[in-house]
């Protein structure tokens, strides 16, 4: 991670938030292959849009938009996909180990990619604890509207998890 | 426990793991850095391209045929009928290449997306443009008679035949504006405009159903 008076690189970019970039990947991709094909994409437009970046601005929120903005664009480009397979045959991001809570975390999984791609987002950020000024932000519709928007998703997701446990 | 608390916590100690087990792969790095593909959206890029082109063309050629016949009143306004026409789709043409051009990834999701589904759409937007010369179709076959015979069909129609093209305009001006409405994104879901906007193409009608659920969700 570069200090305060170091100018920002890209690589240090990418290692701080790694995280935001694997997580959205996986939330969006619906096998491994899709997996790291998206965080390729995401990686690929990061450094293209890094040399625009204002420092002004909080670089998570940079990170979430951009990182967003192409997921929800790889959900639509089918046909496009294929092509960005071949830009590397080496993995970005290693896969973490296996944790406890893998199956509980696979529900997870699941029950976001119910949601519609742009509550998708909205809800991923709400668990990353992001608050509803800074998910506005990132989307860019109302703080009152994300207030909303939560309560109806933990309302469907709720109704989702009786659901399961009932069938 | 609360089953979204779980999720809440499930999520945090996945963060926390992630942090901890995550590598970034400097060489893989190093390899997406040094690619400058552009393949993304090159398909429009290479319509809108050829549409300014083509337009421009055709907008140059009608102001180059006005200005040749200044003095025939039916020359003026059919050429420029034609001319109106062609700068709308030049125009057109130029704002999405623009707006291609200078898509912005970091800009808010809502506005992105809703700028790559404008852009999806603009197959759409020559479509609706067509549609608004339908009625000016005369204009067309005036051009063509002075450029290919050297003859004014206005004054050598016989005045049936003119009044006969006089309905006809007016009946394409009630269907273009009919299919005008009709070829509305936020149409989307009536049928004929499924119909309409498939035969724009799949990716089209999707853009248009995509386009319609962002203005939903940013209420």
């Amino acid at each position: 991670m570069s200090s305060h008076n170091e100018p920002l690189t890209f690589e240090a970019m990418i290692a701080t938030h790694k995280g935001i970039l694997y997580k959205i990947a996986r939330s969006y991709s619906y096998c491994d292959e899709e997996r790291r094909d998206l965080i390729q994409e995401i990686t690929l437009q990061l450094w293209r849009s890094f040399a625009q970046y204002d420092p002004k601005f909080k670089l998570s929120t940079w990170v979430y938009r951009v990182a967003l903005n192409t997921a929800i664009s790889f959900l639509r480009r089918d046909s496009l996909r294929k092509a960005h397979i071949e830009l590397t045959d080496m993995s970005l991001l290693t896969e973490p180990v296996d944790s406890a809570n893998t199956e509980l975390m696979l529900e997870v999984e699941r029950l976001l990619k119910v949601l519609n791609k742009y509550d998708r987002a909205l809800f991923i950020m709400h668990l990353d604890g992001l608050d509803y000024a800074q998910i506005a932000d990132v989307l860019d519709i109302s703080a009152s509207n994300v207030s909303t928007k939560i309560s109806r998703i933990k309302q469907r997701l709720n109704t989702l998890f009786i659901g399961d446990d009932n069938g | 426990m609360d089953n979204i608390e779980r999720m809440t916590q499930a999520w945090a100690q996945q963060n926390e793991k992630l942090e901890q087990s995550i590598a970034v792969s400097s060489e893989a790095l190093k390899q997406v850095a040094l690619l400058k593909a552009e393949k993304t959206m090159g398909n429009f890029l290479m319509v809108n391209t050829f549409t300014v082109i083509v337009g421009i063309l055709m907008s140059s050629f009608m102001l180059h045929f006005i200005v040749s016949n200044m003095s025939n009143i039916n020359m003026l306004l059919a050429g420029a009928a034609i001319l109106i026409w062609s700068c709308l789709i030049t125009m057109g043409g130029i704002r999405h290449l623009f707006m291609q051009l200078t898509l912005d990834y970091s800009k808010p999701v809502i506005d992105v997306q809703r700028q790559l589904n404008k852009i999806g759409l603009s197959v759409l937007y020559y479509l609706r443009a067509s549609l608004l010369i339908l009625p000016f179709y005369f204009a067309y076959i005036v051009v063509g008679f002075e450029l290919f015979f050297g003859v004014d069909i206005v004054q050598h129609g016989d005045t049936n035949w003119l009044i006969s093209q006089l309905v006809c305009s007016v009946l394409f001006a009630v269907l273009a504006i009919y299919l005008f409405k009709q070829l509305s994104p936020n149409n989307v879901d009536k049928p004929l405009t499924k119909v309409l906007l498939r035969g724009c193409g799949n990716q089209a009608w999707r853009a248009a159903q995509e386009l319609n659920e962002l203005q939903r969700y940013a209420l």
